[in-house]
């Protein structure tokens, strides 16, 4: 990134680029288009902008900012998808582990059997107290953070059912790293096996709505499956007409997963993510409209504000609380209620938020 | 027909149910087995027959060509296509012409042009026409092979209209007839809308349905160019639309001064208001100064909670929601008024029938709270925008137009050797010379270079009875040249070239839509060659110049010293409607 100081830039002017309103503004419209009900946006739009953290990819982020005395508030959901992975698999060491960070765990027993980088003494329990565990596994994040991240991508293309193929590309893209298509796969055999309860659902939700028969022991919960439908808690209901595929084996017919297996296995927790999201947005503005007026972006599962500086803790609270409540629609086998964290910050410029 | 072609198939079964199915022509288990629909897609075609609550055998299946075409392939582009056509007719045709054939369902495009001699299936599916020339009604939909292609959410839809055929050939069909009030003068127009009044204010549920016509409005409708609802883009006719006691009442006006008060007359009333496609126009409703009030339902979100997968454009979902509407689109060049007029019965007809139908599947709820509800809050944050920092804006340009410059020398110096080049023969100071050959005219006989047709040797033969002494010659010599390497450009076709240039390994991948493998420097394959071969800087190099003019050209803006064209707003909508003509349209696709 340049150091030098841009010249007298006053008689220059844009071309291209964000469209701006009269108002110096950029104007995104929501819509609802993907098929699991997640907003998007259009003319322009702002979920497409670099999310990523290097300075070039900060430059756009950087350009937006608010007047003097404002801020930009964010609140994000923490590990909304993985927690809800966990929650239809009826997986409850998965859930707790995906709240405290599921990926520092699982790198650290990828370390431990795949690499041989950390001694069995040194891999942290789920045995231990949640406080144990989270500073364990803040120290396998600080030490292992490529590993980590690298597991992290290929985690979550297993939850839903992305190939080794597929993570590899997908690595290649996003991060610049190339694996083999074996080591790829032994990493995700690893993560089948520690999380057994993840393929096992795969192989559930698929059979009960593709119509095959159930070669595991049933594992699902949260969610109505039947005959090419799918209902998620929140009653969003999509079809899905391919999800098995029929091959002859030397045992006579059986199934596997169809061209549309990763879209249902992908829809449950990302569709219910959306609705949490904005069921929380919507108890600000029905309960606070003077803090829901700040309200400026639904991104990704993160609320973006815009504050005064002194309503800025007032704002947090009240996001924090709300985004935070238990999930009426999410009742767990033990009759609780499932809640999300979230991760507040904060500032004047949107890429530089702390 | 084409000797190459294979196998016949007259077709089989019996239209039980009244229903004959049409396919396109034989594929190779159907050549092979003389029967139709027996291969792959005749597994889907048997699969969805039953998830509609059939069996195959209660339908009459039968092909419009009756064999399999030369490599499988039967296009209007192909050669034989008209012939095969013609001469497969005498196959099917006397088969769909008896009488126990009530509905004809031709499924994919082949047949569509073969019975209805229209084309486009995915506008046409789901419509209902009446034939003479086969006395029977034709419901196209489209073929299962499509369904197979990564569209298995269209299996809804060819089960719906599998069930309408079937319902039309036990009970019939008749088009729906409206109360249509087409351009009349004021004082009629007002009497509409004043009998909407009345009826409102006892039901206030009573929904209005409208629609706006504006210049281009199917392109820009599509792409829903929103950014500019701030406009007021012309408006050249409205429709309002109300269902009362089962009977729709639909009015079409022109948007001019003549009707605006009663526009607005209309809009202020209390009932719910139904549109398809709000985001194209409400903005520019209210962009005219008119206010919405009451509910604002939007037909094509309803439908989009119903089949979130399925396309939601008006005249996709109409079949399902309308069946007794006819297809109309067709009408908008020559009955404006009309067509007009239908969009806004056909849009207050769907709002009904998908109150019911969400009810029913218990997504009521959904979407009344979480779209219906959610919606105005969506519009604030759009209205209040997120603040930008001019300056930091012109900063972020300045840095990328720096760092574009500083890439594109280093990648010249790193292309050194491969860059491109342009020759000159005359000299050009400050260029490197090399030899180059050139090709040269010279005299035969005296070996003089350069020689025009004047030249002495040629003359001597000009004379009657003398031969000439030489004759224009071409030879290659070596000569001076000047070199000026050009700009290493990181296009496909520059990176390609250098790789080979280089010697390197070539990475191919899948072209989905040419169906074969190709050498590609798109951004996965870039970073392949860059993990590839670490001491080469070109292709990361090449990634980030990519990344700089994505950057730029998308989000930040390039510096300019030009101020930016003062553009009327007239202006300034004319040319968002033709970006969104040339923009991708996501539900397109073709058979």
């Amino acid at each position: 990134m340049l150091t030098t100081t841009p010249p007298d830039l006053s008689n220059y002017y844009l071309k291209g680029g964000l469209r701006a309103g009269p108002d110096g503004k950029i104007h995104g419209t929501f819509k609802h288009d993907p098929a699991t009900l997640r907003l998007s946006m259009a003319a322009p739009s702002l979920h497409q902008i670099p999310r990523g953290s290097t300075d070039l990819q900060k430059l756009v982020r950087g350009f937006f900012a608010t007047p003097p005395g404002e801020l930009f508030l964010a609140r994000d959901f923490s590990a909304i998808e993985a927690v809800l992975v966990g929650f239809f698999a009826n997986a409850p060491r998965y859930i707790r582990l995906s709240k405290l960070d599921i990926h520092s765990y699982f790198t650290a027993h990828t370390l431990y059997e795949l690499e041989g980088k950390l001694k069995f003494n040194d891999l942290p329990q789920e045995s231990w107290p949640d406080d144990q565990l989270r500073e364990a596994l803040a120290d396998i994040k600080k030490r292992f953070k490529s590993t980590r991240e690298t597991n992290k991508k290929l985690t979550h293309g297993r939850n839903y059912k992305e190939t080794a193929q597929m993570a590899q590309i997908i690595l290649l893209n996003e991060m610049g790293v190339l694996l083999p298509v074996k080591s790829i796969q032994r990493v995700m055999s690893a993560y089948d096996e520690l999380f057994p309860e993840i393929p096992r659902w795969h192989l559930t939700l698929a059979a009960e709505v593709g119509g095959g028969k159930l070669r595991v022991p049933k594992q699902g919960w949260g969610y109505e499956a039947r005959n090419c439908v799918i209902r998620q808690p929140f009653g969003a209901t999509q079809r899905y007409y391919d999800v098995i595929k029929w091959e002859k084996t030397p045992e006579g017919w059986d199934w596997n997963f169809g061209e549309d297996a990763k879209s249902l296995i992908a829809y449950l927790p990302q569709s219910t993510a959306r609705f949490i999201k904005t069921r929380a947005a919507q108890r600000v503005w029905n309960t606070r409209p003077d803090m829901a007026k700040f309200f400026r972006l639904f991104v990704h599962d993160e609320i973006l504000c815009q504050v005064p500086e002194g309503q800025a803790d007032e704002l947090d609270a009240v996001l924090k609380y709300e985004m935070e409540q238990p999930v009426p629609e999410l009742k767990l086998p033990d009759g609780s209620l499932l809640s999300i964290g979230s991760e507040g910050k904060r500032g004047p410029v949107w890429a530089t938020m702390k | 027909m084409d000797p190459l072609a294979t196998g016949f198939s007259p077709g089989e079964g019996r239209p039980e149910l009244g229903v004959t199915l049409l396919g396109e022509a034989l594929g190779e288990s159907e050549a092979k087995l003389g029967r139709p629909f027996m291969g792959p897609a005749g597994m889907r075609l048997g699969r969805m027959i039953e998830r509609a609550g059939f069996k195959r055998e209660q339908f009459q299946i039968l092909n419009t060509i009756s064999c399999r075409p030369p490599n499988n392939n039967f296009s209007p582009d192909d050669a034989y296509f008209d012939g095969a056509m013609a001469h497969c007719r005498q196959h099917w045709e006397p088969q769909v012409k008896r009488p126990e054939t009530k509905v004809i369902v031709p499924m994919g495009n082949v047949p569509l042009k073969a019975t209805l001699d229209l084309e486009g299936i995915l506008s046409k599916r789901g419509y209902v026409w009446w034939s003479d020339q086969y006395d029977a009604y034709v419901l196209p939909t489209v073929h299962p092979s499509y369904i197979m292609r990564g569209n298995s959410a269209w299996e809804a839809a060819w089960i719906y209209d599998l069930r309408h055929a079937v319902e039309i050939a036990q009970d019939g069909w008749s088009p729906i007839e409206r109360d249509y009030l087409l351009d009349p003068p004021p004082p009629k127009a007002w009497a509409w809308a004043r009998s909407y009044r009345d009826l409102v204010a006892q039901d206030v549920t009573l929904a209005l349905g409208y629609d706006i016509e504006t210049p281009d409005k199917s392109a820009a409708e599509d792409e829903t160019d929103i950014n500019l609802g701030y406009l007021p883009g012309p408006i050249y006719r409205i429709s309002f639309a109300y269902v009362w006691r089962g009977r729709t009442y639909a009015l079409s006006i022109p948007w001019d001064s003549n009707y605006l008060e009663l526009i607005g007359f209309l809009f202020a009333t209390p009932g719910p208001k139904i549109v398809a496609n709000r985001h194209f126009d409400v903005p520019r409703i209210n962009a005219h100064g008119v206010s919405i009030a009451g509910d604002r339902h939007d037909v094509q979100e309803m439908w989009h909670v119903l089949h979130s997968a399925l396309p939601k454009k008006l005249e996709h979902i109409v079949p399902f929601l309308c069946p007794r509407q006819p297809a109309w689109k067709h009408l908008s060049g020559s009955q404006p008024a009309l067509y007009n007029a239908i969009d806004s019965a056909v849009e207050v007809e769907a709002y009904y029938r998908l109150i019911d139908l969400l009810t029913e599947a218990r997504m009521w709820e959904t979407y009344h709270r979480d779209i219906f509800q959610l919606n105005p809050i969506l519009l604030y944050m759009t209205e209040q925008g997120m603040p930008v920092d001019e300056q930091r804006r012109k900063e972020a340009a300045w840095q990328i137009g720096e760092l574009k410059a500083e890439v594109r020398v280093k990648l010249n110096e790193a292309a050194e050797g491969a860059r491109p080049t342009k020759v000159y023969k005359k000299a050009k100071p400050g260029l490197t010379t090399i030899t180059i050959q050139v090709e040269e005219k010279y005299c035969s006989e005296c070996g003089k270079p350069k020689v025009s047709a004047k030249h002495p040797c040629f003359k001597v033969g000009q004379a009657e009875g003398e031969v000439p002494l030489g004759e224009l010659k071409v030879r290659t010599i070596d000569a001076t040249g000047w070199v000026e390497p050009l700009d290493f450009k990181p296009s496909n076709t520059g990176l390609l070239r250098y790789a080979k240039f280089k010697g390197y390994r070539l990475f191919s991948r899948y072209d989905k839509q040419q169906g074969k493998r190709v050498y590609s420097m798109d951004e996965s394959s870039l970073r392949k060659y860059a993990l590839a071969h670490p001491e080469d800087p070109i292709f990361a190099l090449a990634l980030e110049e990519r990344e700089l003019t994505k950057l730029a050209g998308t989000y930040i803006g390039v510096l300019t010293e030009e101020p930016p064209k003062q553009l009327t707003a007239e202006q300034e909508y004319y040319q968002a409607v033709n970006r969104a003509k040339y923009a991708d349209y996501d539900t397109a696709g073709s058979l």
